[in-house]
């Protein structure tokens, strides 16, 4: 095999070039349990206040790691670390680009698809690491630490780290692929969020398509026609649940972690090796996709219409969605968002999750961004010290 | 060195460069037996294509002003031996005839002409012989 | 090294409709100084691209240092070096960086060499490529360039931004890598820096090569007859064939005439002018006659 998948020079570059985003990257992996277990506390404190049957007592330690073990990977923060890795799968692309480096490094005896291999591997070798002490630390706890009850089988901790790492792999090469594809760095965020969600999209709006069909049933009343049917094929369903990204970021309704090993369907076992798949698959496609691109051709790939028109399909699919509710007159519903329904019928979720996840992402791009911002400051000036020094 | 040339002059530089070296020979600025530059050197030095020097260096040692010793360097040559005295003569008249045609644009004199190169053949012969 | 630097056969490259290089062939033997010479736009970079195997040629081969350019391997670029004056540097690495991405990237890395450029040069390695001006940078792409101790050099308009000090400094670097041995192709509109260490030279015109030789040669291509008529130029002289252009300041004409000047020499002498003579023109003139020729040609612009 004539090709060479690693350079020295590379992983030298890579590694020069991506410490300070690695560092968010191992605050987004990192801090995630702590800042799930705050959010977890403070759903517990609702839950009591809503006289919801509260957890056992735990001994302090342990009430410190079950709210820690309960919300790691399995609460609404979830997506910091996947969201994350697909920040990083798209920043590795463009900063190449911004930075008008690909001409200087395949200038050099790089081939373009070792450029590709060597951020790739960085990508998902540094996603491996940084799960490991999380799944550590959820072992440990399975296994029964000193002071704390066995809570959690040690299936649940494998799992949970089988789950955010092919998840977390997968969304970095939908980051890089689309990396590479897209003009601008803002461009590629939307297209990559247009990527995650668009086979969920499509499945829920059959799912509505046949939920909002006129349905004709036999009451008390004698025969009676509704605008809201309930009885979706199981299959379409499942598939729902599968695709629905939030799924596995650990909504509080269908989080693959917070279900007991009996609970868990098939489909959820299958998630590790199907992400890794899709990851490398994706991958394949990058390596291929970049190494025939010319360089001018990779910078005209997608253009801003490309992407308004996808932004356009989002938006209007989201409108027509919530229009569509409002004139069955279950306007209340699809604004409040009754849990009782979204519980009953998971495709009424794709609203409120659109606005949970737009928002919540948002939020994370302008943080991430303050931050970055600091950090460059800081580096400039120490640069700048060093230069007159 | 101390070579110019100037590559937007109506003469290739190859020849500038070779007029050049003759007149600091003729001048005795390069006494016979001196060492020249490489090819390298002067290229540098001049910032100029060393091919281009290459060319002057082939035709200074064709026509005898320079010789190469190998694995030593260029060297001007001891004995001189100029090409033939007819082709000489004929060149020289060329070149006479240019500076005539000038004087004439000029308005100038051909006595003054005249009188202008013997001065100038005093100044050189006086300088060839100051050691 | 045996086989020749550069090789190129019909190559050409097509953006949709648009032909940016079209149909190029083209030698450059070892150790010359080959210049490429036209206009904007003319497909110059397009061209040094892909003899980089940065751009994919949708026609024609090419073969750089003995190697097909499609190799996508791009273990041929071990002894490449290339300088551009575009700002395509790692921006956020520091200097000592750079050298340190270069020593593990390039087989005959000579560290030696790239201390001794970077202190003649009077760069720092703590300094920040961001911080750099734009002719430290083209500095740093030199010092590259040359510690990588490349048998082939390809420079697109390398001392566009450097001041006249440092500009010799580079252009007797290579002159002087020339002389050890280095090809090299270079891309510029500074022509009279050209005419001095090219021996060869391109012109290029939308996309395609409308005269290549060696500079002699080239300066045969066109020919100027300085020439004094005090009675006005002969009609017959300015309707000859070959005529591009006259030129006139007073009684003196300048005549510009395409390759063999005997026979325009001839007429001229049967008109009896005042003052003959046959002249090179210089490689700025050369161009812009050359580019007239194909219908490129700018009017003067006079302002009031």
């Amino acid at each position: 095999m004539n090709r060479s998948f690693w350079t020295r020079g590379l992983l030298y570059k890579e590694w020069r070039q991506q410490r300070i985003v690695l560092l968010f990257i191992v605050l987004a992996v990192f801090f995630q349990p702590i800042l799930g277990s705050i959010a977890g506390e403070i759903l517990n404190m609702m839950r009591q206040f809503e006289s919801v049957q509260p957890y056992p007592a735990l001994p302090a330690l342990g009430e410190w790691a079950r709210a820690v073990l309960l919300f790691y990977g399995s609460n609404q923060l979830s997506f910091l670390p996947v969201g994350a890795t697909l920040f990083w799968g798209v920043f590795m692309m463009d900063s190449e680009r911004r930075g008008q480096n690909l001409e200087a490094l395949l200038a050099g005896p790089v081939s373009r698809r070792s450029v590709i291999s060597t951020k790739w591997g960085l990508g998902i070798a540094t996603i491996l690491l940084l799960n490991l002490p999380g799944a550590i630390v959820l072992s440990v706890e399975a296994l029964g630490a000193p002071g704390t009850h066995a809570i959690w089988a040690l299936g649940w901790a494998t799992r949970w780290y089988f789950v955010q790492t092919g998840l977390e792999c997968l969304t970095f090469s939908v980051g890089l692929i689309v990396g590479i594809g897209v003009g601008t760095y803002a461009l590629a965020i939307g297209y990559a969020i247009v990527a995650v969600w668009l086979p969920y999209l499509i499945v829920s709006t059959i799912a509505a398509t046949i939920q909002l069909a006129p349905h004709v049933y036999t009451s008390s009343q004698g025969m009676e026609m509704s605008f809201y049917n309930s009885a979706l094929p199981q299959a379409l369903q499942q598939l729902q649940t599968i695709l629905n990204p939030y799924t596995y970021m650990g909504h509080a309704y269908y989080s693959v972690v917070s279900l007991s090993p009996d609970e868990v369907p098939l489909s959820f076992s299958l998630v590790f090796p199907v992400c890794l798949v899709l990851a490398i698959a994706l991958f394949w496609g990058a390596f291929e996709l970049f190494g025939r691109l010319s360089v001018e051709s990779w910078r005209k790939m997608f253009t801003m219409r490309g992407f308004k028109l996808a932004l356009l399909l989002l938006v209007g699919a989201t409108l027509a969605w919530i229009v569509g509710f409002v004139a069955m007159g279950r306007a209340e519903n699809a604004i409040v968002m009754n849990n009782y329904l979204l519980h009953q019928h998971p495709s009424l979720i794709v609203t409120k999750v659109w606005t949970v996840f737009v928002i919540g992402f948002i939020v994370f791009l302008a943080v991430e961004w303050l931050l970055w911002m600091g950090i460059r400051r800081l580096v400039r000036r120490r640069a700048r010290s060093t230069a007159i020094a | 060195m101390w070579l110019t040339v100037d590559p937007r002059s109506s003469t290739p530089m190859y020849q500038q460069i070779i007029a050049d070296v003759k007149e600091r020979i003729a001048k005795d600025i390069l006494a016979p037996g001196s060492r020249l530059p490489s090819i390298r050197e002067l290229a540098v030095d001049m910032t100029i294509n060393p091919n281009t020097i290459a060319k002057a260096y082939q035709e200074l040692e064709r026509e005898g002003v320079i010789e190469v010793v190998r694995g030593k360097g260029t060297f001007v040559t001891e004995k001189r031996e100029g090409p033939s005295p007819a082709a000489s003569a004929a060149d020289l008249r060329e070149l006479l005839t240019k500076v005539l045609v000038e004087a004439h644009h000029k308005g100038v004199a051909f006595a003054d002409v005249s009188r202008e190169l013997e001065d100038l053949i005093l100044h050189w012969s006086g300088s060839a012989t100051d050691e | 090294m045996s086989a020749v630097p550069i090789e190129t056969r019909g190559l050409g490259k097509q953006y949709g409709r648009m032909q940016a290089v079209a149909d190029v062939t083209m030698t450059v033997p070892e150790g010359s100084i080959c210049g490429i010479v036209g206009t904007n736009g003319a497909g110059k970079s397009t061209f040094l691209n892909m003899l980089l195997g940065i751009t994919r040629p949708t026609t024609g081969s090419a073969q750089v240092l003995g190697v097909d350019v499609r190799d996508s391997s791009g273990k041929w670029r071990q002894r490449l070096g290339y300088v551009t004056d575009q700002d395509w540097f790692f921006r956020q690495f520091t200097v000592g960086e750079m050298v340190e991405y270069g020593r593990r990237t390039w087989k005959h890395w000579d560290s030696a060499r790239c201390q001794h450029l970077l202190d003649s040069f009077e760069l720092a390695k703590t300094q920040v490529v961001r911080s750099l001006s734009k002719g430290m940078r083209v500095q740093l792409a030199f010092v590259t360039a040359l510690s990588l101790r490349p048998e082939l050099f390809i420079l697109d308009e390398p001392t566009s931004g450097l001041d006249a000090v440092v500009k010799r400094q580079v252009l007797q670097l290579i002159v002087q890598e020339a002389a050890a041995g280095v090809t090299t192709l270079i891309a510029t509109h500074h022509l009279s820096e050209l005419e001095r260490i090219a021996d060869r030279v391109a012109f290029f015109h939308k996309g395609r090569v409308i005269l290549q030789s060696t500079t002699e040669d080239a300066k045969r291509e066109i020919r100027r007859i300085q020439t004094v008529f005090p009675q006005g130029m002969p009609d017959e002289i300015r309707q000859a064939p070959g005529v591009l252009r006259i030129e006139q300041s007073g009684s003196v004409y300048g005549v510009i005439v395409e390759h063999d000047p005997e026979h325009i020499l001839a007429l001229c002498r049967r008109h009896d002018p005042v003052y003959l003579e046959e002249m090179d023109v210089d490689f700025e003139e050369l161009f812009i006659h050359i580019m007239h020729k194909e219908g490129y040609a700018r009017e003067q612009i006079i302002l009031d």
